[in-house]
């Protein structure tokens, strides 16, 4: 059976925009194999205060991963020396940190079943210069992570695009 | 490591996953295949894209129908066809909520890992974890997780039930 809702909207709704600012990024690589050992060190790193602020992961190239933690940056010496303990430079992982970082997010009503809204944000953010480091559409949520004082920026130019309650 | 307590498992259909590696100009080349891909109204299912340093990188999921015509679509951007690299079948295995804890994160991570399944990717939203793995691999993953973390089996969603699709035809 099939329903038809009809809907139409001169600007794509959204709740509302948030940005976070003071975050780390850190981007491990390594063998897709060894993804459970990953595992257990962030679940050794995990306690009630240290918590993400987004994860993500894409395959590099065969049986390589690469995971990206965003995180507030006053848990980034913890985290550095504990990676540092347990990264297997000989097996070929490697690690860095983008630091500072800011994130901004969106939501919005079936954004993961429409197309159009990854366009409508790099169309808008892409001639203004905004580097997108890192980009996360998944379900209905929008996740940007930008250098150091772009958040604000690109929180106005989006606020163009799309409409904000 | 503890038997933790998840809220549920959701699975999602049968889609096609596409990247991109070492592009150039990557924001450029983002910007004009998302323009692509929404003229002729092919809705992005999931995406990530990194452009940290080297290796620029962006990865999506498309519904499995609209295969040919995004490979169509490649195959007309020369600056695009020679880094593309397409998987189907795939689907994606939701698993909420994460809490944003990093010790939930890692046992779902070890979990996963322990499984042996491809991994082609995986994201956090507000309350989920969702991972790109093979679609026919979707039920073994679900019994996995199911054996590993407390999940009531009212609360796994095994194939989605209704599809929503945005209509090709606008009115106004």
């Amino acid at each position: 059976m099939e329903t038809i809702a009809v809907y139409w909207e001169p600007k794509i709704k959204t709740y509302g925009f948030k940005d976070v600012s003071d975050l780390s990024l850190l981007a491990i690589e390594f063998q897709s194999g060894q993804l459970p050992e990953w595992g257990l060190v962030l679940y050794e790193l995990g306690d009630s205060e240290f918590r993400f602020e987004l994860v993500l992961t894409q395959l590099k190239a065969e049986n390589v991963l690469q995971l990206y933690l965003l995180f507030e940056r006053k848990w980034e010496k913890r985290l550095i020396k504990h990676i540092n303990q347990v990264v297997r430079k000989d097996g070929g992982e490697t690690f860095r940190i983008i630091s500072p970082v800011e994130l901004v997010y969106f939501f919005g009503p079936h954004f993961g079943e429409r197309y159009g809204i990854a366009d409508s944000v790099f169309k808008t953010l892409t001639p203004e210069a905004i580097p997108v480091l890192v980009a996360s559409f998944s379900g209905s949520i929008v996740y940007l992570i930008l250098p150091e004082g772009m958040a604000k920026k690109a929180k106005v130019l989006l606020a163009e695009t799309f409409k904000v309650p | 490591m503890e038997r933790m307590r998840i809220e549920g498992i959701k699975l999602g259909g049968e889609l096609v996953a596409v990247t991109f590696r070492n592009l150039s100009n990557v924001e450029d080349h983002i910007s004009r295949f998302c323009q692509i891909l929404a003229k002729n109204q092919i809705n992005l299912i999931f995406l990530s894209s990194s452009n940290t340093g080297e290796n620029a990188q962006v990865t999506f999921c498309v519904a499995i129908e609209d295969q040919v015509q995004v490979k169509a679509l490649i195959a007309d951007e020369p600056g695009l066809a020679p880094h593309v690299e397409f998987i189907s079948s795939v689907g994606l295995l939701s698993i909420f909520h994460h809490q944003f804890s990093l010790k939930m994160l890692g046992l779902i991570l070890n979990i996963f890992g322990k499984m042996h399944l491809p991994l082609y990717g995986f994201a956090s939203s507000l309350s989920t974890l969702t991972f790109i793995t093979d679609y026919d691999q979707l039920d073994r993953a679900v019994k996995t997780i199911q054996k590993n973390l407390a999940v009531s089996s009212d609360q796994i969603y095994l194939k989605p039930e209704t599809r929503v699709i945005q209509s090709r035809e606008v009115k106004e």
